[in-house]
């Protein structure tokens, strides 16, 4: 008796945690309704947004301001999900491609396994990934020079250091953000050949980019070994870096989003990721019927890629250096600069 | 090394001491936690639970109370509650402590994006805490106070006793007039309340936000730390500080340059725990 009752209340609680775990995307397969039965007046649009989620200030949070101004500018009808894991990402797919909205935007790289399975599946729908590379007549993939941008702030950060030692904070191992560092490095040895760079990734598992703590304690080993301007493409870990310059009143770099704005006088420029532009691009072709399946890459040359100046750095680079920036950044898109590119190098 | 060469090197040694004690501060409070409940008797796998849900709470309640003070008190009454209904299903529904304390790591990765969604609408991360709420040196007072006060407690009082009594031979208890399950309920309470303190300090003042899963496995490191020291409490804290001092090397030691690549140097801290488990597999049926 007293056994049966405690399986039955484990039971409970284990079938109660599933149901907090799936609950998010579990809802979209009960209520599958015929599209067809009332044909939807406006464009519907998903977005199935990476772990960070949208407020990662980061990466998923400028994916979300592009639908959200889609939404706002183009009168879409737009749904956003967050998966809490990375299971979750074949299931969102799937679910909202079976309620039939006409672009599905699966964001992060991670998603790219989903998509190729699920997308085949629903040949009427189409399908963007942002940062993975999916082959198929329905899906557009959309990947971004990072290591032209990496470049670019490696190079402010070697103009900026007065101690010539830099760092970056990689969030997890591997190759998208290797492409950053190997950037990042090339770009501050174009401005000072001896300038020493300290790089270090917090971890080899997606834990990596939810560790501000672990990532918070790596800058401050690289500010107390003298490197006074750090890089950090870590997700949700980057805030952990930007206290630790905060602290120890030295700089740090943003990364995807502009991030100038979370500590105000310490982040030296962001290195921003135009995904917001990507995404309001990608609703804006599906709403004029123009969609193209396919490779779309951006870069410095369409500014899909650029660093950030506003009222929080403002004071942090005088005009000779915006200068000096932007004619790397001419020289990059004239092709006068070649920017070493992880992908394609030999490992 | 000459004695003008370790000058030169000094300043970076302080700096490394105090990464080691920061690192340490939520592993020491997870391993001491870990040491009440099995010292009463029950195993403890919920460690990196407990975690998750102090660093939760922890930011979530400084960031809605506006006081560092008041979440915690908040945060350790959580956790309280959370000792509680570990107790009421490993103790008084009996069912397996080890299914329990998997099923409540789980529960709480699983809640969490809830409450962030509820909160905060997002099942991300939480927004950051203003730097002007954080403590400076709080963190390791509580930290000293609560090894301090555990020493008294297990060493020198009679509720020490009958906790020792709890977890070698629980029999004897009940004989002598007492009730185990106040005993193991107050044990686990005790528990609850240490490991979610250690997440508070995860995530007010190692970072200044809650992040998912931001515990990232320190709470098995601190279970490896307090089998490793045969649940001996000063040589728990000694092992929570070691570990400490790995993960703290390792991120010195990948930014020098070395001949090995990083990878080995990010896997040592779990190396270290995966040997530790490894060498003292059967001291694990001896306690727990």
């Amino acid at each position: 008796m007293r056994k049966s009752r405690a399986l039955r209340i484990a039971s409970l609680v284990s079938s109660l945690t599933l149901l907090a775990f799936l609950s998010t995307s579990s809802r979209a397969d009960i209520t599958n309704v015929p599209a067809n039965l009332s044909p939807p007046q406006k464009l519907r649009v998903a977005l199935v947004l990476d772990r960070g989620g949208k407020n990662d200030n980061s990466f998923n949070s400028a994916a979300y301001a592009g639908a959200m101004r889609a939404k706002k500018e183009l009168g879409i009808t737009m749904k956003y999900v967050e998966s809490p894991d990375i299971l979750a990402f074949e299931t969102l797919n799937r679910a909202l491609a079976k309620r039939n909205y006409d672009l599905i935007i699966a964001i992060g790289f991670g998603q790219s396994d989903a998509q190729r399975r699920v997308a085949p599946q629903f040949p009427k729908i189409h399908f963007a990934i942002i940062d993975g590379r999916v082959d198929g007549p329905n899906v557009k993939s959309i990947l971004f020079q990072e290591h032209e941008g990496s470049y670019l702030v490696g190079a402010i950060a070697a103009m900026k250091s007065k101690t010539h030692k830099i760092g970056f904070i990689g969030g997890m191992d591997i190759p998208l953000i290797r492409r950053f560092e190997r950037g990042y490095i090339a770009g501050a040895r174009s401005i000072d050949s001896k300038v020493q760079v300290v790089n270090q990734y917090i971890g080899m598992t997606a834990e990596a980019w939810n560790n501000p703590a672990k990532a918070k304690e790596m800058a401050l080993s690289q500010y107390h070994q003298n490197a006074d301007i750090v890089f950090v493409a870590a997700g949700a870990s980057g805030t952990g870096v930007f206290d630790a310059a905060d602290e120890t009143h030295n700089f740090a770099i943003g990364v995807d989003s502009n991030q100038n704005w979370m500590k105000p006088g310490h982040i030296l420029t962001s290195m921003v990721k135009k995904v917001d532009v990507a995404v309001y691009d990608v609703i804006r072709e599906e709403l004029n019927h123009a969609f193209k399946p396919g490779l779309q890459i951006f870069g410095l040359n369409n500014n899909g890629i650029d660093y950030s100046v506003d009222q929080y750095n403002q004071n942090l680079l005088d005009k000779t250096d915006l200068e000096k920036i932007e004619s790397i950044k001419n020289d990059i898109i004239a092709g006068r600069i070649e920017v070493p590119d992880y992908y394609k190098m030999k490992k | 090394m000459s004695l003008h060469g370790l000058e030169e090197y000094l300043p970076s040694l302080v700096q490394f001491c105090l990464s080691v004690l920061r690192i340490s501060l939520p592993l020491s409070l997870a391993a001491i936690a870990g040491f009440w409940s099995e010292r009463s008797g029950t195993p403890q796998v919920g460690l990196e639970g407990f975690l998750l849900l102090g660093a939760l709470a922890g930011a979530t309640l400084v960031k809605l109370t506006d006081s560092m003070p008041m979440g915690f008190a908040l945060t350790l009454m959580i956790g309280a509650a959370g000792g509680m209904l570990f107790y009421w299903l490993a103790c008084r529904i009996a069912i397996n402590a080890i299914l329990v304390g998997l099923i409540f790591n789980l529960l709480i990765a699983g809640i969490a994006p809830f409450i962030t969604k509820l909160i905060f609408g997002s099942t991300g991360s939480t927004p950051t805490l203003d730097p002007a709420l954080r403590w400076q040196f709080f963190p390791y007072l509580w930290a000293a106070g609560i090894l301090i006060v555990s020493l008294i407690l297990f060493h020198r009082t009679g509720f020490g006793l009958l906790v020792k009594f709890a977890g070698l031979k629980p029999e004897v208890i009940s004989s002598a007039g007492f009730s185990l399950s106040t005993v193991q309920m107050c044990s686990l309470i005790l528990c609850g309340v240490i490991s979610t303190s250690g997440g508070f300090i995860l995530s007010t003042y190692l970072a200044s936000c809650y992040s998912p899963m931001m515990s990232a496995g320190r709470g098995f490191m601190a279970l490896a730390a307090l089998i490793f020291a045969r649940w001996d409490l000063p040589r728990t804290f000694a092992m929570a500080i070691a570990f400490g001092f790995f993960e703290a090397a390792q991120i010195y030691l990948q930014s020098v340059n070395s001949p090995l690549p990083s990878q080995f140097y990010q896997a040592l801290p779990y190396l270290m725990t995966l040997v530790v488990l490894g060498l003292r597999r059967q001291g694990l049926s001896e306690m727990a």
